[in-house]
């Protein structure tokens, strides 16, 4: 299954990406889902099994994150849910 | 390809080939907006964006890059943090040496919102004594503005000093930065600087259409532009957060791209290293000009307290007349006349003639200052 990581800008994004390139951790960047409620049009996509990793890493580098989604794909509705 | 290319202070000429190459990469290659799309260009046009902005906090010191403000030039800066800072009967301290950039927008909110300019005169060698600026800062001084280095004599500021003084007196401080930035060492983090505006295509060695604004954190400026930023979409009111907050509208993308590329061939090469080849070719330069018959060097003759500019000016001519003779005969690019900065040439005694400005880049040599010197004497011999 999918999450989704929101930031309030594409600055922030664009970092988050950066960051989880340079530890290897699979991303990919993927137009806010409509359900979600988001600052900006772009979102950080990883394996939710990836989640928790992903944050140590965020608190790490001191970045902040707005929101964490979960993709539901089994739904076609792409049912989104804060984790 | 221009001959020989004295005017790196006006825009700096030529340019590392990979600027080029980036600026061609992008036109060719990706196209897209930046910040408003997730398609696979526009990322990329995000990214270059992000990029050059990392690049650019890493070559000035700064912790966090998202402080660092994409503008079309050095003036841009200037008027977002002069009209964004002062209000109302506000007082601001500025300097006798500063450029138009400056002085334009410190006499248009002069005139709108009744702001009293408290200039310190500088020395005729364009020198400031800090004390002097300490003796204007009053209750209701709102800002200090002050260049890092004159454009018209090379004179290196204190910047560090006032803005110690500045921070006593919990004054914010706006540095124009355009002379120094990617020629001189700055660290903003370290020296605790407030704002700092400069440009990106003359030491940075970027693209014109390009420029920066570092904004402290803890520092708010009231924007002068409104609009879209791709960011929070669904309302009506500027985001809060930086950088969108001060970058409404379409970046300069290529710009950027180019001034990305640049930023890496400086940070490769070192600006400490471009500082001290500087400092050795104004050396020479100084040790032959300052011998010549007829000539007057203005500015300090010590080359550690100035950049890679020298006005000087000849007995007996027009600094525009030499400024075409050097061009028509020897292909000699360097500019003439008052440099956008007659409160400088007021200070200096160059008002209203001004001089001929002789301002170095990194990829001058010695042969090039042979050339200039070879030139003049001839000039000076035949008037």
């Amino acid at each position: 299954m999918n999450c989704v990581i929101t930031f309030d800008s594409i600055h922030r994004v664009m970092k988050a990406e950066r960051i989880l390139k340079s530890e290897d951790v699979s991303l990919t960047l993927v137009p806010t889902p409509r359900e979600i409620s988001s600052e900006c049009g772009m979102v950080v996509q990883v394996g939710c099994e990836e989640l928790e990793r992903v944050q140590e890493i965020f608190n790490k580098n001191r970045l902040e994150i707005e929101g964490i989604y979960q993709i539901d794909e089994k739904k076609k509705t792409r049912k989104s849910m804060k984790v | 390809m221009l001959g020989v290319y004295f005017d790196n202070a006006a825009t700096s000429y030529p340019k590392p080939e990979r600027v080029i190459e980036a600026m061609r990469d992008y036109f060719l290659n990706v196209g897209a907006n930046s910040g408003r799309s997730a398609y696979h260009h526009a990322q990329e046009a995000s990214r270059i964006v992000f990029e050059t902005r990392e690049c650019v906090a890493q070559l000035i010191g700064a912790k966090d890059s998202s402080r660092v403000i994409f503008t079309s030039n050095a003036t841009e800066g200037l008027n977002m943090a002069i009209m964004g800072i002062l209000n109302e009967g506000d007082e601001v301290v500025t300097t006798s040496m500063e450029h138009n950039s400056v002085m334009r927008p410190l006499r248009y909110v002069e005139q709108t919102r009744s702001v009293r300019i408290k200039t310190v005169q500088c020395s005729q060698k364009g020198e400031l004594d800090p004390d002097d600026v300490k003796r204007n800062i009053g209750l209701q001084t709102k800002l200090i503005v002050m260049t890092s280095a004159s454009n018209v004599t090379g004179t290196l500021f204190p910047v560090s000093e006032v803005s110690r003084m500045a921070r006593e007196f919990e004054i914010p401080m706006l540095i124009d930065a355009a002379q120094t930035s990617g020629c001189v060492p700055l660290d903003v983090t370290k020296d605790v600087f407030d704002v700092v505006a400069f440009s990106g295509h003359k030491g940075l060695l970027g693209p014109q259409g390009t420029g920066c604004l570092y904004i402290r954190e803890g520092i708010d400026l009231r924007p002068i532009r409104y609009g879209g930023t791709g960011s929070h979409s669904e309302f009506e009111f500027q985001p809060d957060f930086l950088p969108d907050r001060y970058e409404s509208g379409t970046l300069n993308v290529i710009g950027i791209a180019g001034l990305g590329a640049a930023v890496n061939y400086l940070l490769e090469k070192g600006v400490e290293n471009v500082r001290a080849g500087e400092e050795q070719l104004m050396e020479s330069l100084l040790d032959t000009i300052s011998h010549m018959e007829d000539v007057t060097v203005y500015g300090t003759g010590d080359s550690r307290y100035r950049t890679g500019v020298l006005s000087i000016t000849i007995d007996g001519m027009e600094p525009s007349e030499v400024g075409y003779e050097l061009d028509a005969h020897y292909d000699i690019a360097l500019r003439v006349g008052l440099h956008c900065s007659p409160a400088a040439h007021k200070t200096i005694g160059t008002f209203p003639e001004g001089t001929i400005r002789i301002s170095l880049g990194p990829f001058n040599t010695e042969d090039d200052i042979n050339l200039l010197c070879n030139a003049l004497d001839e000039i000076t011999v035949r008037k």
